[in-house]
């Protein structure tokens, strides 16, 4: 057995947070050999980049987490094309599907999730977003004149949307909700999207139930109530589902994901989980499993700290973004809204131009924005701090949301 | 209105050349929103007013060249509006980001004329790809 301060640590599954958890372990000091195990032919790259830059222009600008000098220079080992079957806690050993074991005194483990697939709905043209692999096959069959649908109209079947209609090709979003993106974003802001969509010229079948998709060697034929359209290629994006294979074979709690207290411990010692994979028990939310890089970093990095000496909690308001077209949305919070919450509005969404913020008992728990990434950098201080605000005075334009945190000792 | 040779030449080494200082703003432009956008030669730079000091770098994001100034200012320290990416204006870095912001020296003179040297201090430098969302929390 290695000595504590020579331990070895290994990731399961080289994505976000392997990459996040390998620079912060460094960061904190962390002594002991850092191993990445990842199934996919390359190393950690950003997964988002994969509906946006990576799927309307190819390239690869900013796409790797970690280059190879990085990982050399901090002791950090990459290995690729390698699916590991299980935790063997007792022996302290991560096994692999060719029988081979490695070492492992600390283990992330840090799978992600897979696209739900639907039943029968496989083929040449049908496509599944999570790889680059995925990615780059489907940008092969977006070009004009192509005709492209998109099943699902959340953040990735908007993005890809998006990119699509950024290469000329004609694209048809299905989604049995009437509204995009309103179940994650609120109704205004789906309102504000749909519109942006509907006016770049996306045809939107929105709000019909689909009874039958039938894939063929032509096409692939998508039915709803209001009749049969036909589509070159389409894309399935109707969410994920955590892998969470390793962790039952290995013994771990699992649930909606693989259970995690607020630090990431899984059910075993020295066993933690973060990302997509994990359901973690979140100091304001409670038991949830979200699908943001912002949210993976921030548990990763909570995990390195904890493992290199200083025990955090990942407990931040979640985060995250998403670029459609050139416009920049952001959310803050949105995870613990309640239907209670008070919505105010700053500025305009209709016009791509502004705040929802969600009010509860005078204190902010949440906002999205759009183009107004700003607003929310002083929303999570706003948040953080516990500072109360009113509802006009975050809808008026002319107090600046700044010198909101400055009247701390407000009492309501 | 103040001349720029109203300053007095520099004695270090480092200093950049006075004689082509720029005036962009008046110190009362920064009062109230403690930051703002100029033009420096043909560099959009951002003003940030920290601690009665007026800062200088790039305003175009290392990340996604989004505008710095339109961010926000807390705690001493610059939060992009695209992608909340932190800098220190003093340096120009990014908090757990490889790549830099351009630094530029920056002088308020008596009559509070905000001028801004046009070569800056420390360059700018791309970032490679740590990360595509602001860094995890240390
Ligand atoms: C196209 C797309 C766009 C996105 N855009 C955004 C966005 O704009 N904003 C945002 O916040 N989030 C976005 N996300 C979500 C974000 O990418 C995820 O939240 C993030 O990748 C989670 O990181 P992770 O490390 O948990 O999982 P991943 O990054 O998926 O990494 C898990 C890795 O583990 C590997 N693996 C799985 N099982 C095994 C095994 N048994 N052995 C070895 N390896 C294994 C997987 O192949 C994968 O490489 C997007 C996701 C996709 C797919
Ligand atoms: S553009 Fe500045 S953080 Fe993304």
């Amino acid at each position: 057995m290695n000595p504590v301060s020579e331990q070895t640590l290994v990731v399961v599954g080289a994505g976000h947070v392997a990459a996040s958890a390998a620079r912060a372990l460094r960061r904190r000091g962390f002594a002991g050999p850092v191993v990445l195990i990842g199934d996919e032919p390359v190393g950690p790259y950003q997964r988002p980049h994969l509906s946006k830059e990576r799927l309307s222009a190819g390239g690869d600008d900013g796409l790797w987490l970690l280059t190879p000098a990085w990982c050399e220079a901090n002791d950090v080992t990459l290995c690729t094309n390698s699916t590991v079957e299980r935790i063997a806690a007792d022996t302290g050993s991560v096994l692999l599907a060719d029988g081979s074991s490695i070492p492992a005194d600390v283990v992330v483990l840090a799978t992600g999730g897979r696209p739900r697939r639907l039943p029968g709905v496989e083929g040449e043209r049908v496509h599944y977003i999570r790889t680059l692999a995925d990615s780059d096959r489907l940008r092969e069959r977006l070009s004009t004149g192509r005709r492209i649908g998109v099943l699902g109209g959340g953040f990735l079947g908007s993005e890809i949307a998006a990119a699509a209609l950024g290469r000329g090709a004609e694209v048809v979003v299905f989604d049995r909700d009437p509204v995009l993106l309103a179940r994650a974003m609120g109704a205004d802001i789906g309102a504000a999207l749909t519109g942006l969509h509907q006016r770049r010229g996306i045809d939107l079948r929105l709000g019909q139930a689909i009874s039958e998709i039938r894939p063929s060697a032509d096409g692939v034929t998508v039915v709803t109530e209001s009749g049969r359209e036909t589509v070159d290629d389409l894309v399935v994006c109707i969410g994920i589902q955590p892998n969470t294979e390793v962790a039952v074979s290995s013994g771990l709690v699992v649930g909606n994901g693989v259970e995690v207290d607020a630090q990431g411990r899984t059910s075993l010692p020295n066993v933690f989980a973060a990302g997509d994979v994990a359901a973690h028990d979140h100091p304001l939310y409670g038991r949830v499993r979200v699908e943001h890089v912002d949210v993976a970093q921030r548990q990763a990095a909570a995990i390195a700290a904890t493992v290199a000496g200083r025990p955090s909690t990942a407990g931040d308001a979640h985060w995250f973004w998403t670029d459609q077209y050139d416009v920049n949305v952001q959310g803050l919070g949105l995870t613990g809204l309640r239907p209670t919450d008070t919505v105010v509005t700053r500025g305009s969404l209709a016009d791509l131009d502004g705040t929802a913020f969600w009010l509860r008992d005078g204190l902010l728990v949440g906002g999205a924005s759009i183009e107004r990434g700003e607003d929310l950098s002083v929303a999570r201080e706003l948040m953080d701090l516990e500072i109360h605000v009113s509802a006009e005075q975050l809808a008026d334009e002319s107090v600046e949301l700044e010198d909101l945190l400055e009247q701390e000792e407000v009492t309501v | 209105m103040s001349e720029p040779t109203a300053i007095s030449p520099a004695p270090v080494v480092d200093q950049p050349d006075t004689d082509s200082w720029v005036h962009v703003a008046e110190l009362k432009d920064l009062a109230r929103r403690k930051r703002k956008q100029v033009t420096v030669g043909s560099c959009p730079v951002a003003l940030f007013l920290v601690d009665d000091e007026v800062l200088a770098v790039d305003d175009t994001c290392i990340h996604q060249e989004r505008s710095l100034a339109k961010g926000t200012l807390l705690n001493g320290q610059v939060i992009c509006p695209g992608h909340q990416w932190k800098f220190d204006p003093r340096t120009g870095e990014a908090e757990d980001q490889d790549g830099r912001l351009a630094t530029y020296a920056v002088q308020v003179t008596e009559e509070g004329a905000v001028l801004v040297a046009p070569q800056p201090v420390t360059p700018r430098e791309a970032t490679t790809s740590d990360s595509a969302t602001h860094p995890a929390g240390r």
